[in-house]
């Protein structure tokens, strides 16, 4: 059953002097519990997908399915909330919350979500065990190194109860111990929990992890491969 | 308590910690816009009701009772009766706590051949004494050209010239006259005694209702008059009558300002009503005598706070009500005393423009730092809305700083000034040299009290918090127009 589906979208940034088309009639579908990764050069319009498909940046053409809705049709707090129940985000560059610990910031958006405290601390403590960072609990981000910030990342990713993680290059600031680490930790979630995954990456390890890999070029899917 | 908006407070004080460099440094921006503010104002405010508290209570009264034609055209026929049913009225009202009497006319003063015009003023030396120290304004001594020419015969040249300067100048007590001479280099130790007998001016009794004058020395100088001397004066009395009399001089007056001895004569009110034939003659037994006026000091206090006017106001109206006469009117102090009102008014204008600026300064340092703050953390604000905070949580958590860091700052000014306020309040800053001889010339205490802490605090705060209110707009409609994938990239 997908859980995604992209349907013709294309993407324009226009300028006063150019315009970028970096997506071009993309077609694609994502089905629950995948393990996708989105490939491509620099500037192929994978990470800009990737924002499509999270409603972080808006399509110039097409329509984007998440769950049966239509998320190019939904206003701005509307696709807020959207994000809230459907979507987990992991980032390149962590972008954890520096004033909470990492308890704290994965309990974050359960309390935007409105779950009771003992439910979040259970199920907060539950997801940073489940990434390895049991005994990292009170410790803000800056206290924790690259790779354990983006473990938070993922753990708060997941805290919402996510149809689907979208991870726009989560490996590219870690060293290969951390990046073996996370992939692996992803790898877990999604194959006992049945968590669906969508990377874009340029990162050969997390390719290698990855089910299924999508490739762009020039905004174009070249290739959809599913191993 | 709804657990979001706990997160929610959470987030915004740890904020403040997180680059506590920029925290400090609108925190202290805020905290000088209320330490100066406060302070400024204090000082104006405090000021103000000096001089007026003085100028009010001991010249013109909380209230005068007059001709209803008095204020404008100051005539002697423009006078009152001062009835017994009056004084009752007064001695009824247990918000009054004092009155005064005056009646006041030009007339030509005249000696011999020299003639000169002067203030007659007649009051009751009581109550003057009570307001103004009337007393302690009647010259001591007199230093004539013949008396201080046969002391400094028998000085050394240094002593002699410094003395010989001091000639036809009235002193009202020696202590000043002491200072005075003293400060000029003259050996006062040695010299003070013979000074002092040798110009004295001689002691008369005088008799409330006789023919005994105080007149201002540089008056008398001019009209080459001294103590005992008689003086014709003349002028227009009551309702069209010649205001003709002779009176005996029982003392110079030597007030700080000169303009009062070079042109004032004081006598008792019953004298000045008598010359200027200020009275009706009722039957054999009863007279009715005329005031310009009557100065009325409530138990209030004259200042230009609105609630301490308005009960002034409210025995103004008390009295209007019990006089009933259309011809007799009750003035409040802020009528009677216009030009002072004005000079407050555009001073008070030109403070606030100060503080205008001030605070507009300090608006812009906090603007800066909140600017700095929004790029520093746009990134931060454009993942939160990312994994789903509404851009009305997050304006909500930025409007908590915001109100956390004017708190602080507002709650740190008040600890800062309120003590110094409370000193300058009740031990304030004492002028003196020039500054102090000035106020000395109004019968003012030479001294710049703060005003204690009052509504002009809330207001300065109000002020405060409306510029925090304003920087936060911009932070919230930087909020409002932030779009979430340009933040996260930025």
């Amino acid at each position: 059953m997908s859980i995604i589906e992209v349907k013709n979208v294309n993407k324009i940034y226009s300028t006063s002097e150019v315009k970028v088309h970096a997506v071009r009639g993309v077609e694609l579908n994502i089905n629950q519990g995948e393990f996708t990764a989105i490939v491509g050069p620099s500037g192929s319009g994978k990470t800009t997908l990737l924002n499509m498909i999270g409603g972080l940046d808006d399509v110039t053409d097409g329509n984007i399915f998440v769950d049966g809705t239509d998320i190019t049709q939904l206003k701005d707090s509307q696709m807020i909330d959207f994000r809230m129940k459907y979507i987990g985000f992991v980032f390149q560059a962590y972008n954890l919350i520096p004033v909470l610990t990492a308890l704290e910031n994965v309990e974050f958006i359960m309390s935007l979500q409105g779950v009771n405290k003992k439910e979040r601390r259970q199920r907060s403590i539950k997801l940073l065990e489940a990434v390895g960072l049991g005994d990292r609990i009170n410790s803000r981000p800056s206290r924790l190194s690259g790779g354990q910030q983006q473990r938070v990342a993922v753990a708060r990713a997941l805290a919402s109860k996510p149809k689907f993680v979208l991870a726009d290059e989560p490996t590219a600031n870690l060293d290969s111990v951390s990046t073996n680490t996370l992939l692996e930790i992803m790898k877990n979630l999604n194959e006992k929990e049945g968590t669906t995954f969508v990377f874009s990456t340029h990162d050969s390890r997390v390719i290698e992890k990855a089910k299924r890999v999508v490739t762009l070029e020039d905004g174009k899917i070249i290739s959809d491969v599913t191993k | 308590m709804n657990s979001k908006f706990i997160t929610n407070i959470k987030i915004a004080w740890r904020n403040l910690w997180r680059n506590k460099r920029r925290t400090l440094i609108t925190v202290s921006s805020i905290f000088f816009a209320v330490f100066f503010a406060i302070l400024m104002r204090s000082f104006q405010i405090g000021t103000y009701s000096h001089m007026i508290d003085n100028i009010v209570t001991k010249f013109s009264g909380h209230l005068q009772i007059q001709d209803v034609e008095y204020l404008d055209n100051q005539s002697i026929d423009y006078s009152i009766p001062f009835t017994d049913s009056l004084i009752n009225i007064l001695n009824n009202n247990t918000d009054v706590e004092f009155y005064f009497p005056r009646i006041q006319s030009g007339a030509l003063s005249s000696s011999g051949e020299n003639s000169k015009f002067a203030v007659i003023m007649g009051v009751d030396y009581q109550k003057e004494n009570e307001l103004i120290d009337f007393y302690e304004n009647i010259a001591l001594c007199f230093l004539d050209t013949a008396s201080l020419n046969s002391i400094a015969k028998n000085m050394d040249q240094k002593n002699a010239d410094v003395l010989l300067k001091y000639k036809n100048r009235a002193y009202s007590n020696s202590a000043d006259l002491r200072e005075d001479l003293f400060a000029d280099g003259l050996d006062t130790s040695k010299y003070l005694g013979d000074i002092l007998n040798k110009t004295k001016l001689p002691d008369i009794k005088y008799n409330k209702y006789g023919q005994d004058v105080f007149v201002g020395y540089k008056l008398a100088l001019y009209l080459e008059l001294g103590i005992g001397d008689s003086i014709i004066l003349m002028g227009q009395g009551y309702a069209g009558t010649t205001a003709v009399g002779k009176y005996r001089i029982i003392g110079f007056l030597n007030f700080p300002a000169d303009m009062f001895n070079d042109r004032f004569i004081y006598m008792p009110i019953h004298t000045a009503q008598t010359f200027l034939s200020a009275y009706k003659i009722n039957n054999d037994f009863d007279t009715t005598y005329y005031v310009n006026y009557i100065a009325v000091n409530t138990v209030y206090q004259a200042s230009i706070k609105s609630n301490d006017y308005d009960r002034i106001l409210k025995v103004k109206a008390d009295i209007e009500n019990e006089i009933k006469n259309p011809l007799i009117t009750v003035l409040g102090w802020h009528n009677l005393n216009k030009d002072l009102i004005e000079g407050i008014e555009m001073d008070n204008g030109s403070g606030k423009i100060m503080i205008f600026v001030l605070y507009l300064i300090i608006a812009f340092g906090v603007l800066g730092t909140v600017m700095m703050m929004i790029a520093e953390r746009k990134r931060e604000f454009g993942m939160m809305m990312a994994i789903g905070m509404q851009r009305k949580q997050l304006s909500f958590i930025v409007s908590i700083e915001m109100f956390f860091m004017g708190i602080i700052a507002a709650v740190l000014g008040i600890i800062v000034t309120a003590p110094i306020i409370w000193i300058g309040h009740n031990h304030p800053i004492r002028l003196r040299g020039d500054q102090a001889d000035s106020m000395d010339m109004y019968n003012m205490e030479p001294v710049l009290p703060l005003h204690n802490f009052d509504t002009y605090v809330v207001a300065q705060l109000a002020v405060v918090a409306i510029i925090v209110a304003v920087v936060l707009v911009y932070a919230l409609l930087k909020i409002r127009k932030l779009k979430v994938i340009s933040a996260l990239k930025s």
